[in-house]
């Protein structure tokens, strides 16, 4: 069946849209790396002199060499901690699991900004953990600057990662493998060991790449964390190297932007084909039913220790120091708590109006802004939903492109576009400019949470309304969006929280009109305003914590 | 000597009781198979009785050790029991081959390497899987990996052998094929199993004794010929076999037989415990026992012909009675209109 050119319109345009949305920016980037000066900058010619400098700058190797570091130090924590953490919530009768579970996810909720700066001043050379421990036991034996402890930092925020996929994989593993061993004379521990964890061996090394991966994303943490013994990673060495010369050097930033997604997109291909693998894998899975738990015995108390110990130091520390220090005029050895209280933060946010707007504009983007986002991915969806062809193939590939450009590159290039084109300019300093960027950066995530909505939907059930005489528009509109409507909202609540958190996309994006909290932490960490800083960093934990608790009262699921 | 002893189980998922008392035993070389409809418990007395479901009261036995005793709190845990169990899905562990598959158990048993050799390549031989050793279960095909799963369950000799609807995830015919199969390598391998099935056919093929599950007790056990011809009650009767019925009004109960009546027939038949005189009544007859006749007489009724369906190797016609439906066979087609059945006192059950 031929379908009508003004049937396939709304499609075409759908798809034209989204590709120039994704691959504008980045062809910028691509364009302005081969360029000797800013694309605006009329003495430009094209050249690899960008490239030149970078690789003869000592200090892009250093900051290569740290990502790979801090990179792998992250895998090695969160893999088997995370893999760990999935089995013993999976498959034992650890107590209080229902309460433990939402707990596990919060790292991946707060803004790394927030939480490298709730480590600075809980666990930083006079944060109140570290002064605590001093004054009682005369020393704190932490220290939190070093490249190896920002590795540990990211590697124990990143744990939930690992344990989303492994335990997404144990539940899925249908008992009747595992019974099967224990009927055979396996015991439960032997059972974990040579038949489960085995088998969700994919899942793990997929987790272990996706970690890997966002090791090279990382900007919050070694950008505030990294500052005090002068450690760069790839990402805060692009970030500074306006600093560094003092001029807008665009093209040698476009350079090193290219240098990263050369390392992040074949990780980001590599991820989509562990994806598929494990899921080939999972194929010759048995029924799912319901499984005996392995009683941990004695052995309750150190997992649930283990746990513990791990919330204290991931969830616990950093955001009880972003609460302390937003109430407290000052902090350091000698000050005591009561005597230093104060409100007078939020005093000033209130009477600074940037500020109340970064507020104002970060709600707007979260709970407008992430409707429309939803509504744009739901129509990306609908573009490619039960279509087995080309165009479906090339916008399951369109929408990996952004996962593979860091947010703080994604905010640059967009700030690239809204320059480069004139019609653009106008909207540069609206907070639509924002939102673009955001939407974009989340493609992919936003589309996972669609699709999986989508593919709840029976094909029967689109089959019929098709037998029954509906055209593909009638069937998406009257069948297929009514039924996923909860599964929309669920999705809106989730970028809603995304949105909330996001902090690096709007770096270079950030300008009077476009302010939100996220980017405006990132410049007033820059200037030193840690009063504000605080105080408006547990103003961001709020917001996402008003997000998660709606998440939770309605039953959301936080994961897919 | 009983290899295996159930006494009087019960057990309940949160406050919906799937059990209720049930109890049996299992010879030594017998294969006894739990029948029922879906929901009647049976599957989860066979993994209660391997492990894998807790009861709250009873008793399990294997040969004369105690597994469970929820009197005195006694639950040996899965692996311990040392039994044989097929999963209905097969459960094969996609990451080892078929001959790890089997191997395993008797890893587990710290068999040594080149016994462990011999036995699993003997399983694999007599189960005509021993081509197949080095594939993993994905490449098999259903009927391969049913019989690497008996294989799995049987290469350390357990003393009893547990099935969960072994032949369902076969295609139909080959189902029938690998029922004879199957009952053949249980008999000349002198196995004790206990077997879980809803399909009647199956389990009057394939066991020595039947034990009929009815919504978490035991409705009526025995040989597959006392169940199908001797049902002791309505559910039994109309469970086992493809049957017709017939509700009525029973006149006269007496020297074990009974009248009942309806609206333009009255039947005798052998009365079952629950015929009362005077009280409504079911009437039932196997499709096979009721005949076509040529006229009025004795046991007989009219019904006209509604249509007819040819089998293959006979014709089944369907009569309307009333408000009721018959079915009978018979070896030609037959012309419109109304037709005499006959309809044996013997073979007709009034309950």
């Amino acid at each position: 069946m031929r379908t009508s050119v003004v049937a396939a319109f709304p499609r075409a345009l759908t798809i034209l849209v989204t590709a120039s949305a994704v691959l504008a920016p980045l062809s910028l980037i691509f364009y302005q790396s081969f360029l000797t000066a800013p694309f605006f900058d009329a003495r430009k010619t094209v050249g690899v002199g960008a490239y030149e400098f970078i690789f003869a700058d000592s200090d892009f190797w250093q900051a290569s060499l740290n990502s790979l570091l801090i990179a792998s130090t992250m895998v090695i924590i969160a893999v088997p901690l995370g893999g760990l953490l999935a089995f013993v919530m999976e498959r034992t009768d650890l107590p209080a699991k229902r309460w433990i579970e939402p707990l596990l996810l919060v790292p991946s909720f707060v803004s790394p900004m927030v939480l490298a700066f709730g480590f600075v001043v809980a666990a930083g050379p006079v944060g109140f953990y570290t002064v605590w421990a001093t004054e009682l036991f005369g020393g704190a034996p932490w220290g939190i600057y070093s490249l190896t402890a920002i590795g540990i930092i990211a590697g124990l925020t990143h744990v939930p990662n690992v344990y989303v996929y492994a335990s997404a994989a144990l539940k899925s593993l249908g008992s009747d493998v595992e019974e099967a061993a224990r009927v055979a004379g396996a015991s439960p521990f032997r059972v974990a060991l040579t038949v489960s964890l085995p088998l969700i061996q994919p899942a793990l090394l997929f987790a272990a790449v996706l970690v890997f991966f966002l090791g090279f994303e990382l900007f919050g943490l070694p950008l505030v964390l990294g500052d005090p013994e002068g450690h760069l990673v790839l990402s805060t060495y692009l970030y500074k190297l306006t600093n560094k010369l003092g001029t807008p050097s665009y093209h040698l930033m476009a350079a090193v932007a290219i240098c990263i997604v050369a390392v992040t997109f074949p990780l980001v291909l590599l991820q989509r084909f562990l994806l598929q693998n494990s899921r080939k894998y999972a194929t010759i899975k048995g029924k799912a039913g319901r499984m005996r738990e392995l009683p941990l015995g004695k052995w309750k108390w150190i997992a649930g220790g283990l746990i513990g110990l791990w919330l204290f130091v991931g969830v616990i520390v950093p955001l009880s120091g972003i609460a302390l220090r937003a109430f407290v005029t000052n902090w350091g050895y000698g000050a005591k708590l009561s005597e230093v209280l104060t409100l007078e933060h939020f005093q000033s946010i209130w009477d600074e109006p940037t500020l109340v707007r970064a507020i104002w504009n970060t709600i707007l983007i979260g709970t407008v802004g992430g409707a429309i986002a939803v509504a744009c991915y739901t129509a990306i969806g609908f573009a490619t939903h039960r279509r087995n062809d080309g165009w479906s193939r090339f916008v399951d590939y369109l929408v990996l492109v952004p996962r593979a450009i860091p947010g703080l590159l994604a905010g640059l290039a967009f700030l690239w576009v809204f320059l480069f084109f004139p019609p653009l300019q106008p909207l540069r300093t609206t907070i639509f400019s924002m939102w673009l960027a955001y939407t974009v950066v989340w493609l992919a995530y936003g589309m996972r949470l669609i699709s999986s909505s989508l593919l709840q939907v029976s094909t029967e059930l689109e089959e019929a309304a098709r037998t029954v005489g509906a055209s593909r528009g009638t069937i998406s509109r009257q069948i297929t969006l009514p039924l996923i409507r909860h599964g929309l909202v669920a999705s809106w609540l989730l970028v809603f929280m995304i949105f909330e958190r996001e902090y690096s996309t709007g770096v270079y994006l950030l300008a009077p009109g476009t302010e939100v909290i996220g980017a405006q932490l990132v410049s007033l960490w820059q200037g030193g305003a840690i009063d504000i800083v605080a105080a408006l960093s547990f103003v961001n934990v709020v917001l996402v914590g008003v997000g998660l608790a709606l998440a939770l009262r309605f039953g959301v699921k936080l994961r897919d | 000597m009983a290899e295996l002893t159930v006494t009087d189980l019960h057990l309940t998922y949160g406050d919906n009781p799937i059990l209720k008392g049930v109890s049996l035993t299992l010879d030594r070389g017998e294969v006894v198979s739990l029948l029922g409809p879906s929901g009647s418990g049976k599957t989860t007395l066979l993994r209660a009785v391997a492990g894998l479901e807790v009861p709250h009261q009873g008793s399990i036995r294997i040969g004369d050790k105690v597994v469970f005793d929820g009197a005195a709190g006694n639950d040996i845990p899965a692996e311990k029991r040392n039994l044989g169990l097929v999963f209905q899905s097969y459960a094969l562990w996609p990451h080892k081959t078929v001959f790890d598959n089997v191997a395993y158990g008797l890893k587990l048993r710290k068999i040594s390497g080149a016994e462990i050799q011999t036995r699993v390549t003997k399983a694999l031989e007599q189960l005509s899987l021993g081509h197949l050793a080095a594939r993993f279960p994905h490449q098999l095909s259903g009927g391969q990996q049913q019989r690497v799963a008996l294989a799995r369950a049987l290469v350390y000799n357990p003393p009893v052998i547990l099935l969960d609807e072994p032949l369902s995830n076969l295609d139909a015919k080959l189902r029938e094929e690998a029922r004879a199969w199957l009952r053949e390598l249980i008999v000349t391998m002198q196995l004790s199993a206990l077997c879980v099935t809803h399909d009647q056919g199956e389990a009057l093929a394939m066991s020595d004794r039947i034990l009929l599950l009815n919504n978490g007790r035991i409705e009526q056990q025995g040989t597959p010929e006392q169940m199908y011809s001797e049902p002791g009650t309505l559910f039994t009767a109309d469970f086992m076999g493809s049957n017709n019925r017939l509700n009525g009004r029973v006149t006269e109960v007496g020297g074990g037989h009974a009248l009942i009546e309806g609206e333009g027939w009255r039947l005798w038949g052998a009365a079952k415990a629950s015929a009362k005189a005077g009280q409504d009544g079911t009437a039932m007859i196997r499709l096979e026992r009721i005949r076509l006749a040529a006229g009025p007489g004795d046991n007989r009724l009219q019904a006209a012909l509604t249509t007819s369906m040819y089998l293959g190797d006979k014709w089944e016609h369907l009569f309307h009675l009333g408000g009721a439906r018959l079915r009978a066979y018979g070896d030609r087609p037959l012309g419109r209109g109304n037709h005499w059945l006959e309809v044996p006192r013997e073979a007709l059950w009034i309950f």
